[in-house]
């Protein structure tokens, strides 16, 4: 590979030698500039990129974000504990075991600066979410990539990858991009094999569109008293605010004290803060935009194994699928067509793509496009 | 099964360390306490603008409710097309006058200021800071493990000389407030530029400049400028929360050398800033009129208020911020109970090591008139 000069190489002040090694995020591929570039109206542009929630945020939910307008100059103090309450009481935990966060990902990068000592280890996969590398690279982590296996978690390789200095266990279930989950037995499993004084980290960002019985639920172990086990909790998949940046943790009452000292006083917004509020308390519509993903995801799963595709069972809002053919051209061939997809190449997949799981009419727009590309 | 102390040596040493707790606002309770309705309570404890955000910024940010669903664009280039986080750099970069390539935004200046720490702080770089400032400084470069080292204000304002005589070569970072929180007091531009002259190169100096847009004494030195003439190693940090009033939509950002800024954006989590703060962000900065209008009524509002607090007999700091740190003579928590019986909330200076003082924001004209008759009747007690 060529030599890349690192961005910064040319400033006086030496920036942390760590940092040069971070990959650049890709992100999905943005709606308004397929739009611009296709001549498709935005409004047309089907994006199944990014694993967002089609269903429109509920309106309960868009009444509280108004109400904190006439409040925006002030920080949302007020809000924030009653937040903490409402998760809590959701997880069915004590508010010590909550931390608030704008956004999961913000947690993600927060972590490592929690465990992670240059020389330190983190384990990971490879082809789960990106950010779990990028952030515990950023405080100079070692990492140990232990692969998945048929796309899982390998859990006898993850718990023989973990070592003395292994500090945090990354696991994603159910997992981005393929969807599958770590089962009970498998969690209980690392949880009783690796060191307690490792952290093990379980993003559960998609939990709300399993329908498995056999998941493995972090709570139930941290609630058995494995106070090492961490859940990320967020609001941007099932409840549609992917836009207003609000997630957690739900950990041991001394992580996230610890959590707490590292974070922004004032790190959520004042929209967010209400919406989480009146989210918690919108049972109704959590079920029916739930029940419309998972008819979705059932859809999905049968039309493109009908197409002689490999699909792999998703538990999560989005789809993995093996084309048997290049990934990436079929993705530039669905944008001239005004539907976008993430390709799969990046993690290691390059003959799938990943489908975000939309409204039936949205599905039935990639359908029909992906039916006239092939 | 895992114990307490078990748990805890899974911690980094670095972050067991902070000795910083961020002082925590429990309004509801002190309401109880005192009996007093939360709407009837005057608070003038974080620096907020009471005049709130231009009306086309909430319009900015109802309307982009229709997205909450959709994460924002999360790029800050051009690839083809424009994009919502693209756009707000632009918008900023137009606003502060610097090419949009030095402008990092994130979601409240306190997040930038942490992404800051993160690309040049390793464990034992030494950095030097001020006691008397704003406290997230030297919090986030304690999670890097830094040596802190304090330099102390010398009549309310940050010592030159001193800072001078403690910087060495082995300084990584040295962080600036002009104009400071909690004082209100600034770093002339002559200062300022005495200090980064004689600072090595190879030492980030970080100037917070949070409050800038309320100062009305033409000495004030603006840290950007030394950075467009070359000065590649000054960071400044701005924010939306204060003069235009968006401190409920975490938006700041830092203006900065390109390559620290495409560090930044390496480190920072792809969606990072809530699409109304984006929205509302554009509008708001479409709109100057509006804060200038704000800016003004918060000075004279300034100048009342330390009118007003002298003639109680109280010393003043002079201020280019939307608050005054007053000496009342009096235990700072002794007034802060004082005032907070009669509904006014401050913020008691004894954190900063200032026992005899507090530090109050201004308010609308009915709050800066609700303190002073409330500081003269707890002055009276």
């Amino acid at each position: 590979m060529d030599a890349v000069t690192p961005p910064g190489a040319g400033h006086e002040a030496a920036f942390r030698a760590p940092i040069a090694h971070i990959r650049d995020y890709e992100p999905g591929a943005d709606a308004e500039q397929v739009a611009a570039a296709t001549g498709i109206p935005f409004e047309d542009v089907v994006k199944l990129a990014s694993n967002e929630n089609p269903y429109p945020v509920s309106p309960s939910v868009l009444r509280a974000i108004e109400r904190q307008f006439d409040f925006l100059h002030s920080y949302p103090w007020e809000d924030f504990g009653r937040l903490k309450a409402a998760v809590a009481a959701a997880n069915g935990v004590p508010d010590a075991n909550v931390v608030l966060s704008a956004g999961s990902a913000q947690l993600v990068l927060n972590l490592p600066l929690l465990y992670v000592d240059p020389g330190d280890e983190v384990v990971l996969a490879p082809q789960s979410y990106a950010l779990y590398e990028a952030a515990s690279q950023v405080m100079g982590a070692t990492l140990r990539r232990v692969p998945l296996k048929d796309y899982r978690f390998d859990i006898p390789a993850i718990v023989a990858a973990c070592g003395p200095r292994t500090r945090i266990v990354w696991l994603c279930s159910p997992n981005n991009p393929t969807g599958a989950v770590v089962t009970a037995d498998e969690l209980e499993r690392l949880v009783t094999q690796v060191p307690e004084t490792t952290a093990i980290v379980v993003d559960q960002a998609y939990r709300e569109f399993v329908d498995e019985d056999d998941y493995g639920d972090p709570l139930a172990l941290l609630a058995a008293g494995h106070r090492n086990v961490i859940s990320l909790c967020s609001f941007s998949k099932a409840y549609a605010l992917a836009g207003l940046r609000l997630g957690y943790a739900i950990a041991d009452p001394a992580v996230c004290v610890m959590l707490d000292r590292i974070s922004e006083p004032f790190l959520l917004s004042r929209p967010a803060c209400a919406a989480g509020l009146a989210a918690l308390d919108d049972d109704e519509w959590l079920a029916a935009s739930t029940r419309t993903v998972l008819e979705g995801r059932a859809l999905l799963t049968r039309e493109l194994t009908a197409l002689g595709w490999d699909v792999v069972p998703s538990q999560g809002n989005f789809v993995l699928a093996d084309t048997h053919g290049d990934g990436r051209a079929l993705f530039r061939r669905l944008l001239d067509e005004g539907v976008i997809v993430r390709p799969a190449d990046g993690w290691g997949y390059p003959t799938h793509i990943r489908v975000s799981v939309g409204l039936p009419e949205q599905n039935e727009r990639f359908l029909a496009a992906l039916r006239r590309c092939l | 099964m895992i114990g307490a102390d078990m748990l805890a040596r899974s911690f980094r040493t670095a972050v067991c360390d902070i000795d910083f707790e961020w002082p925590t606002v429990n309004l509801l309770d002190a309401c109880r306490q005192y009996g007093l309705e939360i709407d009837d309570v005057a608070y003038l404890a974080a620096n907020e603008n009471p005049y709130g955000p231009s009306p086309k910024a909430l319009a900015a940010a109802t309307e982009s409710l229709s997205l909450a669903r959709v994460y924002p664009s999360p790029s800050l280039r051009y690839d083809e097309l424009r994009n919502e986080y693209a756009e707000v750099r632009d918008a900023l970069a137009a606003y502060c006058g610097v090419p949009a390539d030095m402008v990092m935004p994130g979601p409240g200046s306190e997040t930038v200021l942490r992404y800051v720490t993160q690309v040049f702080v390793d464990p034992g770089d030494e950095i030097v800071t001020a006691p008397e400032s704003y406290s997230g400084h030297p919090w986030a470069c304690q999670i890097m493990a830094a040596d802190v080292r304090y330099v102390p204000l010398r009549d309310y304002r940050f010592d030159i000389d001193a800072f001078l005589a403690t910087v060495s070569d082995r300084t990584k970072m040295v962080w600036l407030c002009s104009p400071n929180n909690p004082t209100g007091t600034i770093i002339t531009d002559v200062e300022l530029r005495r200090l980064v002259a004689n600072v090595p190169a190879s030492t980030v100096i970080v100037c917070d400049q949070a409050y800038q847009e309320l100062v009305d004494d033409p000495s004030w030195g603006d840290a950007t400028q030394l950075l467009l003439e070359g000065h590649r190693n000054v960071v400044v940090l701005r924010t939306m929360s204060k003069a235009f009033g968006l401190a409920g939509l975490r938006m700041g950002h830092a203006i900065a050398d390109p390559e620290v800024c495409s560090l930044i954006d390496r480190i920072r989590e792809p969606y990072y800033i809530s699409g109304p703060s984006c929205a509302a962000t554009l509008a708001a900065l479409d709109d100057l009129d509006w804060c200038r209008e704000v800016v003004r009524k918060l000075q004279a509002g300034r100048r009342w208020v330390t009118q007003q607090l002298t003639e109680l007999g109280c010393t003043v700091v002079p201020s280019q911020c939307n608050f005054v740190l007053a000496d009342t003579g009096v235990a700072a928590g002794v007034m802060y109970d004082r005032l907070l019986r009669r509904g006014v909330v401050v913020r008691p200076g004894d954190i900063w090591g200032y026992d005899t003082h507090l530090r109050i924001s201004i308010g609308t004209d009915e709050e800066n008139r609700r303190l002073v008759a409330a500081m003269a009747a707890a002055l009276a007690e």
